[in-house]
């Protein structure tokens, strides 16, 4: 009887876990386990990739309500790299992303809409070189549960959008280097604790 | 062949082109239709027209970072240089004395409270420059033309310091510049009827500090050894008029070269300086 109970009640357990428990909460970004990247055009030939490798960030999220969900997010502009030292202080610099007088991105979403099953779009403003602009993040959600290693309850999702450069002021280099961003953004969130 | 666009190297070259050639014509038209007034007005014509040529807009108003304010600096500092040159020319001079001060703490207002010295420090050096180059010299039509070859000759000398100051967009600008500038004043180097005034002051030389001070104070990676160098273009020209007289110059035009030359002088030493401290890493 007693074996029975226990198998019972890891059963229980297991399936918990596998039916992704979903609740409104507020979920911190976790750094380790989300990324953030942008792929801009060179002469045609290539995308460079960028990464930022220092950001951080908050949500709202309740599977059941995701219109009601909020976010907001900082990106540290002296943390993007593109794997060229050259490069990377010619981006920090006045002509491109100015970290000196704007040393973050930021992105607050505004609008939150589900467009299918697992998919959704954020409508937020984006905020580069102090100039901001709408922008909509194509949103897929991934997986809401409990980390197996951690115990914390985490939510994953993966979004993409486009943005010209140019409408942040960024408008040196026309020609040798494409106006339109790619960016690939991983977010993975552990509930916010305490 | 130069195919005008095929490259980026092409595309600067060719855009040299264009800026000498339409500085050329231009102080060609207004010395042929006896306008030396407005002469004052092709240098900071020549800036702003670099401007647009290298980032390819006129920035919105207010202006939002300093690449941003330097065009407004060039266009509010002519207006105000050329009026002022109408209605109150004796306070020019005043007036470009106080430009450097206004623009360091213009495009260097992020640093104030950080770094409030270096804001300091880059209005007075600002300050130093507009002194050397504007209130300093013979007056009249050769001396105006000796200041433009002199400003052509630091925003040359500037762009290497600018492109090792990771703004690429700054060495294009300054290049272009010195190009619009070598052709307007190349139309008054045999018979001088420049005017240098209140706008080629504040405008040009004031918008090109402006330019400077972004990359020092918002870029901050200038090397402050070229830097150096390179200021001594300001000092080496006084020592054209003896250098003319001991080799017996006494025609405008030798003497302009003369001057052009000893200004030249450390703005080449500041390339070399720029290019042994950074070796193979020099990015041309």
């Amino acid at each position: 009887m007693k074996y029975r109970l226990a198998a019972m009640l890891l059963s229980m357990t297991a399936l918990s876990g596998a039916v992704s428990p979903a609740w409104a909460a507020k979920f911190d970004i976790d750094p380790v386990h989300s990324g953030i990247a942008f792929y801009i055009d060179h002469l045609g030939f290539s995308k460079v990739i960028g990464v930022a490798q220092q950001f951080s960030g908050t949500f709202d999220f309740d599977a059941s309500k995701p219109d009601t969900s909020s976010l907001d997010v900082k990106v540290i502009v002296a943390s993007i790299s593109t794997n060229n030292k050259q490069r990377d202080d010619d981006i920090q610099g006045a002509d491109w992303f100015n970290a000196t007088e704007f040393p973050e991105i930021t992105f607050v979403g505004k609008e939150f809409k589900k467009t299918a099953d697992n998919t959704g779009q954020i409508v937020g403003d984006l905020t580069i070189a102090g100039v901001t602009k709408s922008t909509t993040l194509d949103v897929t959600f991934n997986k809401e549960g409990q980390n197996p290693w951690t115990k914390n309850h985490v939510v994953g999702f993966s979004a993409t959008t486009k943005v010209k450069r140019s409408d942040f002021g960024m408008k040196a280099a026309h020609g040798m280097i494409g106006d339109e961003v790619d960016l690939v953004i991983q977010v993975e969130g552990s509930e916010h604790q305490g | 062949m130069l195919g005008f666009g095929n490259s980026p190297q092409e595309a600067l070259v060719a855009s040299l082109l264009a800026m000498a050639l339409v500085g050329f014509f231009a102080s060609s038209l207004m010395r042929w239709r006896g306008l030396a007034r407005l002469t004052d007005l092709l240098m900071p014509a020549a800036l702003l027209a670099a401007y647009w040529l290298t980032y390819n807009k006129v920035p919105p108003f207010p202006p939002v970072g300093a690449v941003n304010k330097a065009f407004y600096v060039i266009a509010v500092g002519t207006a105000i240089g050329f009026a002022a040159e109408i209605a109150a020319p004796r306070a020019v001079r005043l007036l470009a004395l106080l430009q450097p001060v206004a623009a360091a703490f213009y495009v260097g207002a992020p640093r104030l409270g950080i770094a409030s010295w270096e804001v300091a420090l880059a209005a007075v050096a600002g300050m130093a420059v507009m002194g050397l180059v504007f209130l300093r010299g013979a007056t009249g039509t050769e001396g105006d033309v000796k200041r433009g070859g002199v400003i052509a000759v630091i925003a040359l000398g500037f762009a290497p310091i600018a492109l090792l100051g990771a703004s690429s967009s700054s060495f294009q600008l300054c290049l272009m510049f010195a190009a619009g500038c070598f052709g307007i004043l190349v139309v008054h180097s045999l018979k001088p009827a420049f005017r240098f005034g209140g706008a080629s002051s504040i405008g040009a030389l004031g918008g090109l500090i402006a330019i400077a001070d972004t990359v020092v104070l918002i870029t901050r990676k200038a090397d402050l050894i070229a830097l150096a160098v390179l200021a001594l273009c300001l000092v080496l020209p006084a020592f054209s008029a003896p250098v003319c007289r001991t080799c017996g110059l006494s025609r405008p035009f030798p003497r302009l070269f003369t001057h052009v030359a000893l200004a030249a002088l450390p703005a080449a030493a500041a390339l070399a300086v720029a290019y042994i401290y950074y070796g193979s890493s020099f990015p041309i």
